[in-house]
């Protein structure tokens, strides 16, 4: 008798868990060294459980993870922080949270610290520079220009001001933290270097107030145009010091004006919020 | 599509290789292979059909996933194996409820006798009947740990049991089984 095989009966019982133990693990132990065994189980074992071995749902399910596109780390760090499947991808395809990105913020930051350092003129430059940063990221994170999902969006379901306020979170969350490492490790010190915070707010506010009228790229070269017509325009320059000293915006009457245009900007992203849906097909109008 | 190669000549090994390149084909072939084995087995270790077709599925995109991983040094059928039977415990964990495996192991130990072994050419039928004898809990435990290769904490997971009671159990199961042999 060959014994080198296992009998056809003997595999029918082991798929219908009818053999003892020890016959289960003798089975178990030859099959993984035979094929020709482990065909033979696979001919037996569609009689032998009423059809489960074979189940197409299994393979179908193996095939449709197995295409299903992986997710990038930043969906997957989104994921850890409990943040929703389709909103990380949302989020994730904000071009201010690409690699390239941040460290440009990384260097322009680093620059206006070494400039700082260097000149030894005061953290000047940072106030100056700071703003600007989230104003490019937000004016760049949506609209038809420069938003690499800007067709699904067009196709979506889906609010323009959720999508909006996304974005713009996901640039302040990331850009705001660089900067204010920036500020703590920029000479000339007190609470003036943090002067860029409350712009940085109104600014980012006026660009989205702008965007419900004009395609966002273009509302953000407007403000960046406009904050440095304003650092120019409001300067006394009677008073002593340096720049910080004598602009009015970095004043403390300076920065309770730049808290109210703030809220200004605000109150006009709430009462024109439907022209975010509108936003994204504007790009077609034009 | 370029030259086509019939998949069902190459081996296991080669399979695994196409796969690291991404051929679904290839994967196809494994999984017409060794699926039958590998969910039979792991019936042998968890009654609830719907856990065990979850690890199958887990256990080929597993195999999709890492075949470029694959050493090729020993078995392929031995590297699945021990896919499939993590993956049984990542699933039953993640349901975290179990289908403990002493409920068929109760009824299963009648249909088969040592004949049965013999008869395949298992020289070790003391230790067939010794293990056969084991009371179903020490003997899910000698399954899980010796059979399967899992580490304590493994076969914990897969039992529902504390890693305690595993090692508890494996040294009664060790005893019984010396004074059975000897």
């Amino acid at each position: 008798m060959n014994v080198t095989h296992i009998d056809e009966q003997l595999l029918v019982g082991y798929c219908e868990l009818s053999v003892t133990a020890a016959t289960a693990a003798a089975i178990e132990a030859h099959l993984m060294s035979c094929a020709s065994c482990r065909s033979k189980l696979a001919g037996v074992a569609i009689s032998a459980d009423g059809g489960f071995m074979n189940q197409q749902s299994v393979w179908d399910g193996v095939l449709e993870r197995v295409d299903r596109p992986t997710r990038s780390i930043t969906e997957r760090l989104l994921g850890v922080m409990r943040v929703r499947a389709d909103t990380a991808k949302l989020l994730a395809t904000t071009p201010a949270l690409r690699l390239a990105w941040l460290v440009a913020v990384v260097f322009v930051a680093a620059f206006a610290v070494a400039s700082a350092r260097v000149e030894g003129d005061g953290p000047w430059l940072l106030l100056v520079i700071a703003p600007l940063l989230p104003v490019a990221g937000v004016a760049t994170a949506y609209g038809p220009a420069l938003d690499p999902t800007y067709e699904i969006g067009v196709a979506a379901p889906m609010s323009g001001l959720r999508l909006m306020l996304l974005r713009t979170l996901a640039v302040l969350a990331t850009t705001m933290p660089l900067l204010v490492l920036a500020a703590l490790v920029v000479p000339g010190g007190g609470w003036a270097v943090f002067g860029w915070v409350l712009p940085s707010f109104a600014l980012v506010a006026i660009t989205l107030a702008l965007s419900t009228a004009i395609p966002p790229e273009r509302a953000g070269a407007v403000v960046v145009v406009g904050w440095l017509v304003a650092l120019v325009a409001l300067m006394d320059r009677d008073r002593a010091g340096d720049f910080v000293d004598k602009s009015l915006i970095f004043s403390s009457s300076g920065q309770a004006t730049v808290a109210v245009v703030a809220a200004i900007g605000v109150a006009i992203v709430a009462t024109r919020k439907t022209c975010f849906d509108l936003l994204i097909v504007s790009g077609v109008r034009r | 599509m370029g030259v086509s190669v019939d998949l069902s000549l190459s081996s296991d090994a080669e399979l695994i290789a196409a796969i690291a390149d991404g051929d679904r084909g290839a994967l196809r072939e494994l999984y017409v292979r060794h699926q039958p084995w590998l969910t039979a087995r792991l019936r042998h270790r968890c009654s609830d059909l719907d856990v065990v077709g979850e690890a199958v599925q887990d256990t080929f995109v597993a195999v999709w996933r890492s075949a470029g991983r694959w050493s090729g040094a020993g078995e392929p059928t031995a590297w699945m194996w021990g896919i499939a039977i993590r993956r049984l415990i990542g699933v039953l964990r993640h349901r975290s409820r179990w289908s403990p495996v002493s409920n068929r192991m109760s009824e299963a130990s009648t249909l088969t006798t040592a004949e049965d072994i013999v008869l395949f050419g298992v020289a070790h039928g003391d230790l067939a009947v010794a293990i056969d004898s084991l009371p179903v809990e020490l003997r899910a435990v000698v399954q899980a740990t010796v059979l399967d290769g899992l580490t304590t904490r493994e076969a914990a997971r897969l039992l529902g049991i504390p890693a305690g009671t595993v090692k508890t159990r494996m040294m009664r199961a060790r005893i019984q089984l010396r004074g059975a042999l000897t």
